[in-house]
């Protein structure tokens, strides 16, 4: 699969800080790729590199198969912003503000269809004729991600799209990011880790200007399933069976946790051995089983055990 | 060519929604308002005072101050109309929705300008009255009403370059009209630097580098070539400070 965006050992280093460490990133065509990292970890930075809003101290930028430091002016009509602030003219209609945007970024001949068609699959219809800034945050979020689509760009980055949304908003917005996987490819940035579990096809953690992790997202969640995580509900406990649950080889972590029918084990099992067999009847043994169940590793969890290593 | 008719269109589209936004915005009807009251009642003075200075014609007694004054006023109405032009697009981030556009830096800063230049040329226009007046007493000396108009249209256009300077450097606008007003005043009191030194050359120098000494050419009638030297290199040293200054957001 080619290369929609592909970044090779890019710094960037603002007086005192190092944003960017020699990162390197490849988001494939056609696909949605997730960018996760806490807060300052070079997420809007990587961005407005690939966006060309600000050079890279060092390193190769490439979009859609051009070298995009070399032919910014290229690049610009095939990238698709929408920034953490959305930039909006308050001031405008929201269809005369849409128009703009396509002229500003080379209106083609088939404009007008395409306006009709974002405006449509942005929902926009019953707001097209009012100003931007009468309308509601989730509406107005909708306006900037149809300014980045409305040119007909292939490549969408997204920067938060879903920060300070209602639910509601939050769900639109999410199902209009799926539909547009049919035409575009996305790098989308985001903390709702459930939603780039549900959405994306590709993860890239970062922290402190390093990337972490990138890939798949089953491949980085089995990476980290060397660890597996039973949790085992009991009626009770007795000091004997925790003594020779502690005793054992293989676990790596127990927790005991309250729960209003007796005990919740939380378990942490190291190997690849299937031993829930053997687990559950030693534990069976010795109190009242209720239920054992296998936890899966959340992304959140893994955000967590990347980032803290 | 293909290459100058992008460029043409791109700075029409973004002249066009400045124009759009300045003439919906309630700024420029209050602007124009006040200017037209505080040029009417000038007007009106001059008009009467000419009565007594039997001595002077009508364009010295009435046309050179008034235009004089209109000079002077717009040093401060310009940085109020141009503070929003790039302050106003950082403050709410749309400045960004520019710069990844296919326009150019280049497009973006004419764009603004022309924009501004074309609403203060509006305001300007709302003068056309006195020499209307004028032409009912008599008056005939045309040529120095063009050139005292292409005077003060060239001096506003400088105002403008130096107000989008001064909006780019800033977000916030009262900081961007005050730096405007500041520098335009910086280079009006360099007519009178002048008056520090014995040396004539430099008295010369100084005196050319003020605007008001190149507009005084255009209002007595008496153009000469280094006035449009002056003043377009006098733009393009500020259009090109504010290229600048947008890409230092590069950095």
């Amino acid at each position: 699969m080619s290369l929609a965006i592909h970044l090779k050992d890019v710094t960037k280093v603002y007086p005192g800080v190092t944003a960017l460490d020699n990162i390197n990133l490849q988001v494939k065509k056609g696909t949605i790729h997730g960018f996760i990292g806490p807060n300052g970890a070079g997420k809007s930075t990587t961005m407005k590199i690939i966006a060309g809003l600000i050079p890279p101290t060092s390193g190769f930028v490439e979009v859609d198969g051009i070298e995009a430091l070399k032919n910014p002016s290229e690049v610009s009509g095939r990238i698709g912003l929408l920034p953490e602030q959305p930039p909006l003219y308050l001031g405008m209609r929201v269809e005369d503000y849409l128009r703009f945007s396509q002229e500003i970024n080379g209106a083609q001949e088939e404009g007008q269809a395409l306006l009709e068609k974002i405006i449509e699959r942005c929902r926009l219809q019953d707001v097209r004729k009012r100003l931007i800034g009468n309308l509601s945050k989730g509406f107005k979020q909708r306006v900037a991600m149809a300014q980045a689509l409305v040119y007909g760009a292939d490549i969408i980055i997204l920067d938060e799209p879903t920060v300070g949304l209602d639910p509601n908003a939050i769900v639109d917005v999410r199902d209009l990011i799926h539909e547009l996987k049919k035409e575009h490819t996305i790098l989308l940035s985001t903390h709702q880790l459930h939603e780039v579990a549900r959405i994306c096809d590709e993860v890239t953690i970062i922290d402190k200007g390093k990337i972490l992790r990138t890939g798949p997202l089953e491949v980085i969640q089995s990476e980290f399933s060397a660890f597996k995580t039973y949790e085992v509900l009991v009626k009770s406990l007795s000091q004997t069976l925790k003594d020779s649950l502690r005793a054992k080889s293989f676990i790596q972590g127990l927790d005991i946790l309250d729960h209003p029918e007796g005990k919740l084990l939380r378990i942490r099992v190291q190997g690849e051995d299937d031993i829930r067999g053997t687990l559950a009847r030693d534990i069976a043994n010795e109190c009242s089983l209720l239920e054992f169940r296998e936890r899966k590793m959340e992304l959140e969890e893994v955000f967590r055990e990347v980032v803290r290593d | 060519m293909t290459k100058v008719k992008v460029l043409v269109r791109g700075t029409y589209v973004l002249m066009k929604k400045e124009l759009k936004e300045n003439f919906l915005s309630p700024m420029v009807y209050i602007l124009s308002a006040l200017f037209c009251i505080l040029m009417g009642w000038l007007f009106f003075n001059y008009l009467i005072a000419s009565k007594e200075l039997t001595d002077q014609t009508l364009t010295q007694s009435v046309l050179l101050p008034i235009f004089g004054n209109m000079n002077f006023i717009f040093l401060f109405l310009a940085p109020i109309l141009t503070m929003r032009s790039f302050a106003e697009e950082k403050k709410l981030h749309t400045l960004e929705l520019l710069l990844t556009s296919r326009l150019s830096h280049f497009e973006i800063i004419i764009g603004k300008i022309l924009a501004n230049f074309i609403t203060s040329a509006f305001m300007i226009s709302l003068t056309l009255i006195f020499p209307i007046v004028l032409a009912m007493s008599g008056y005939s000396h045309w040529s120095i009403v063009f050139s005292s108009y292409g005077g003060v249209l060239l001096s506003v256009l400088c105002y403008i370059t130096v107000g989008c300077f001064a909006s780019s450097m800033t977000e916030n606008l009262v900081v961007s009209a005050l730096l405007g007003f500041c520098i335009l005043l910086g280079l009006m009191l360099f007519s009178i630097t002048g008056n520090a030194t014995n040396n004539l050359l430099l008295a010369q120098f100084f005196q050319y580098l003020a605007i008001p000494f190149h507009f005084e050419s255009f209002v007595r009638g008496g153009i000469r070539s280094f006035n449009f030297i002056y003043l377009f290199s006098f733009m393009g040293f500020f259009t090109y400070l504010t290229h600048l200054s947008l890409e230092s957001r590069r950095w």
